[in-house]
């Protein structure tokens, strides 16, 4: 969860990823960040994320994100 | 409607209008949803005088100009119809605004109040969450409708002189706008529309317009990276249409490969807009969509929908952006603005647009206002002709704005800005073709002693939103320009993708 969360700070850092549950929703993650966390959870982990997981509550939180990451792996 | 029309609609003076009547004749057809919430006709109509009551009592009266940060969701389009209803000017802008724009917005044109989540100078903060939760325990409030000719929104365009334009639309250009869109679409009783480019620009509020016209159904999403709550919406709401960016358009295919081909049954049309679609792209989605209508219109936030193409129908011509819409008229200067019949593929003309769509004017420039707006026709810079079957054949483009990912920036606005920076001597801002984001923002620099690249990132970070920076830096010995000074936008993109 550790290197998860310095992997996001690497694409938007100043962000309390350790904290924070409303990513999307407070608009902390916009777009271009979503499109790059996907693509950098492709490369790191080899887990390609189906369309259908791509929703705002798989991406609210890191924790979330990180649960949806292992779980597809 | 103003001229005939495939459908029968009543014409009416405001899109309100139209709430309102079908909130009596088909009250319980969902009117504006999101994946978890939806209203039909009668509690939108509802809700909006709930919402004008809150307003009210917050302190916003007829004649306020009101800045309203876009959120994409019912609560925003719900705020935005009480401010025209209370006859307030609402002037929607971007959801990732910096308070620094909303505050220059605001200065501009005289806004006594924001509506958003944090304060900008000058304007009273009204906070959205409040103001829904306000709304809800509020009595519905019953007002005359504004008419036609009254102020309905005030839409800031993207400038590639530097600043953006404050358009003051009026109820009729909705009106008419909104008729181009369904005549030029045959939009069928009953549609169900995705909308996922923003409210707070043109395109987007113009399909929401135009579906609330026609008594159909307008299905919200954020923007298109949230690919899964599209199939989502599409199987939820029996989506039959979509407005759609090729942006969002790439993002389907890059996110989802080709499974829009599983709905290839279900949509009537699909239109695309707000930048020129890449071929290959356009090749796929016909290939998929075989019996879907593909539309691309051609339009400005002064003139909208001014000219439609059906792409999915007859041929192939270059630079064919198809025919004029039902409720606008075109017309072709020469350079010194004497009108002529036509251009011709040796001398194209000058287009510009008339009919209910152009705009009132340019908020507090009648300088610019006459400049643009001349007996009653928007001109622009795109040269042109109507070629022997009546389609409209654009041979050069004026407009040089570069589209990243969706979100369009003025090269000339970064460029004046760059130059502050005083280590550098010429610069020029362009782009690189992106396989994600259609473009990849760039820059061109011709450095002078003491420059140092860390220093100028901090420069522009600390003077642009995040998605105007660049993302690579390009060294070189001059810009291409003319002899008068301008940047040879083509030029230098060919250096661009050189160096890149």
């Amino acid at each position: 969860m550790k290197e998860f969360i310095e992997m996001l700070k690497k694409i938007k850092p100043n962000v309390d990823f350790e904290n924070e549950e409303a990513l999307v929703d407070d608009g902390i993650l916009e777009s271009l960040d979503i499109i790059s966390i996907i693509s950098e959870i492709a490369d790191k982990y080899g887990v390609v994320i189906p369309s259908d997981e791509i929703i705002p509550d798989n991406f609210n939180s890191a924790v979330a994100l990180y649960e949806l990451v292992e779980d597809l792996k | 409607m103003e001229k005939e029309c495939r459908r029968e609609i009543d014409h009416m003076d405001t899109i309100l209008h139209y709430i309102r009547q079908y909130a009596e004749t088909q009250p319980d057809v969902p009117a504006v949803c999101e994946l978890r919430k939806k209203a039909t006709y009668r509690e939108y109509w509802d809700n909006i005088r709930r919402m004008a009551s809150a307003l009210r009592n917050t302190g916003v009266q007829k004649g306020d100009h009101v800045v309203l940060r876009c959120t994409q969701n019912i609560d925003y389009l719900t705020i935005f119809s009480a401010l025209q209803y209370i006859q307030a000017l609402v002037v929607p802008v971007e959801k990732s605004a910096s308070p620094e724009r909303i505050s220059e917005i605001g200065s501009r044109v005289d806004a006594r109040w924001l509506i958003s989540d944090k304060e900008a100078e000058d304007m009273t903060l009204i906070k959205q969450k409040d103001l829904v939760e306000q709304a809800k325990k509020s009595d519905v409030l019953d007002l005359e409708l504004p008419d036609s000719e009254s102020r309905s929104m005030l839409l800031f365009t993207t400038g590639t002189t530097g600043a953006s334009k404050g358009v003051v639309v009026l109820h009729r250009n909705d009106v008419g706008i909104a008729g181009n869109v369904i005549h030029g679409t045959s939009m069928k009783k009953g549609n169900v529309e995705i909308i996922p480019m923003p409210l707070n620009h043109s395109f987007g509020i113009r399909r929401y317009q135009s579906d609330m016209v026609n008594g159909g159904t307008v299905c919200l999403m954020d923007g298109m990276v949230f690919i899964g709550t599209l199939w989502k919406l599409v199987e939820k709401y029996g989506a039959t249409s979509m407005a759609i960016s090729p942006a969002s358009l790439g993002m389907i295919f890059h996110l989802s490969g080709d499974r829009i081909a599983d709905y290839a049954d279900r949509f009537d049309y699909i239109q695309i807009g707000s930048a020129p679609l890449a071929e290959n792209d356009k090749e796929r989605l016909l290939r998929l969509l075989p019996h879907t209508r593909l539309y691309n219109f051609y339009g400005s936030s002064e003139a909208g929908c001014a000219c439609i193409l059906e792409f999915s129908g007859n041929g192939n011509k270059p630079g064919c952006i198809g025919r004029p819409t039902v409720n606008s008229v075109v017309r072709f200067t020469d350079d010194d603005g004497n009108v002529i019949e036509n251009g011709s593929p040796e001398n194209p003309a000058l287009l510009s647009w008339g009919g209910s769509i152009v705009m009132e004017g340019y908020y507090n420039d009648p300088e610019l206002t006459s400049e643009i707006l001349v007996d009653g026709f928007v001109r622009t810079r795109d040269l042109a002709y109507l070629d022997e079957d009546g389609d409209c054949i654009l041979v050069g483009r004026a407009d040089d704005v570069i589209n990243y990912g969706g979100s369009k920036i003025s090269p000339a606005e970064i460029e004046d800005l760059a130059l502050g920076y005083k280590h550098i001597d010429d610069v020029a801002y362009s782009s690189v073709a992106d396989p994600i984001t259609g473009e990849l923002p760039v820059i061109l620099i011709v450095q002078k002693d003491g420059y140092d690249e860390s220093e100028f990132e901090q420069f522009l970070a600390d003077r642009l939103e995040s998605y105007k920076l660049p993302r690579k830096y390009i060294y070189v010995e001059n810009i291409p320009k003319t002899f008068k000074g301008s940047v040879l936008r083509k030029e230098v993109r060919k250096l661009a993708e050189q160096y890149a």
